[in-house]
């Protein structure tokens, strides 16, 4: 099985163009926190300063499951329906999750207190910026284990025993 | 690289116990980074998830492995279903006592009707099968429940999870079980 063991790879143009996407809509919207991940949470891209990686990686999980939660709820209700964008609220923030091309999803953390509108109106141009680079970005596979299956399963017994 | 293991059997299995063991395990040896995150229900059963990551050196490459368990509860399959997207690797956790034998089976079952879903090959998903509760009288022999168990004749444990025995090596199985397609490939090249 081609595995999702996967290091996403992006290539020297397509990180530029992603980066003044994402600077353009962190400037416009003051967006937070800006996730790009995978729909396993693996996290390809953050954006914001008060998360470390590994918290940056429990949201993005938390982020997919939430999102695929909801799509199946709305499978109870309709079979044929399908989800694309994610919005809620706590008393202080605002989520939206948004599907990507290419089993990507985005996900963004707002304060409140910004106009919601116009916040939903850039994140929905965000979210067409970002399905434009997805069309054409290659997903690389990185081969960064040189290890025999042999020597796999005595590096393993040697961390974990 | 990055990894996603899921633990996933019937409600009562053992899931969160193990995982939160293996969580303690690892954490001695400095190979976890941050917290253990649960959602859990008043109680304790998993309501969501359960989660956590390791950092596992290979090879001076750094493996990160995300670790998530389900909720067994049958009520609770399309929260199930959410954790399960894009899985590299699945733990299978068995109620090893008698007259568990039809839960667990149902649990499979619907497990590869989830996978078939996602376009998966059912039989090339890395598994490893964990029979858990070995400690208890009325747990049933391995061979008996293998039958039923262990559709794909993976390699399996047993385990005494509420001691911590068994755990690190059924992690141990995973990981090499859901590395192996790929060192192989790499090691065609
Ligand atoms: N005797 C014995 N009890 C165990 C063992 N492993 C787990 N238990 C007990 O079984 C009960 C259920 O364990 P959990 O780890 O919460 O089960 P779970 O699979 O996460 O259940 P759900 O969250 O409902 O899906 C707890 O009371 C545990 O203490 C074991 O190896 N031996
Ligand atoms: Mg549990």
């Amino acid at each position: 099985m081609e595995l999702d063991i996967i290091s996403y790879s992006l290539s020297e143009d397509a990180k530029a163009k992603l980066n003044t996407v994402i600077d353009n809509f962190q400037v416009k919207s003051e967006a937070k926190n800006i996730f790009i991940f995978d729909k396993a949470g693996r996290v390809l891209v953050y954006r914001g300063k008060n998360l470390s990686e590994t918290e940056a990686e429990f949201v993005a999980s938390i982020m997919s499951a939430v999102f695929f939660a909801s799509e199946e709820l709305g499978n109870i209700i309709d079979r044929e329906d399908t989800l694309n964008e994610l919005i809620y609220e706590t008393k202080k923030r605002i989520f939206l999750i948004a599907r990507l091309k290419g089993n990507f999803l985005v996900g963004v953390i707002s304060d409140k207190g910004k106009n919601l509108g116009s916040l939903r109106l850039f994140f929905k141009h965000f979210v067409q910026d970002l399905n434009q680079l997805f069309g054409s970005i290659q997903k690389v596979e990185k081969y960064e284990l040189s290890l025999s299956p042999k020597q796999l399963e005595e590096k393993l017994k040697e961390v974990l025993s | 690289m990055k990894l996603k293991i899921v633990f996933f059997g019937a409600s009562l299995a053992g899931k969160s116990t193990t995982v939160r063991q293996l969580y303690k395990i690892l954490k001695e040896r400095n190979l976890t980074k941050g917290d253990f995150v649960s959602m859990e229900t008043d109680e304790n059963r998993t309501l969501f998830v359960e989660l956590f990551l390791t950092q596992l050196p290979l090879d001076g490459e750094q493996v990160d492995v995300k670790v998530l368990t389900t909720p067994g509860q049958f009520r609770l399959h399309p929260l199930r279903k959410a954790i399960l997207q894009g899985v590299d690797g699945l733990v299978f956790t068995v109620d090893s006592q008698k007259g568990r034998e039809e839960v667990n089976f149902l649990v499979l079952r619907e497990m590869a009707y989830v996978l078939k879903e996602f376009g998966y090959d059912l039989y090339k998903i890395p598994v490893v099968v964990q029979y858990n509760k070995r400690d208890l009288e009325n747990a049933l022999p391995v061979e008996e429940l293998q039958p039923i168990c262990n559709p794909w004749d993976a390699p399996y444990t047993e385990t005494v999870a509420t001691k911590g025995i068994g755990v690190l090596e059924t992690f141990r199985l995973i990981l090499q079980q859901a590395l192996r397609s790929y060192v192989e490939e790499k090691s065609r090249k």
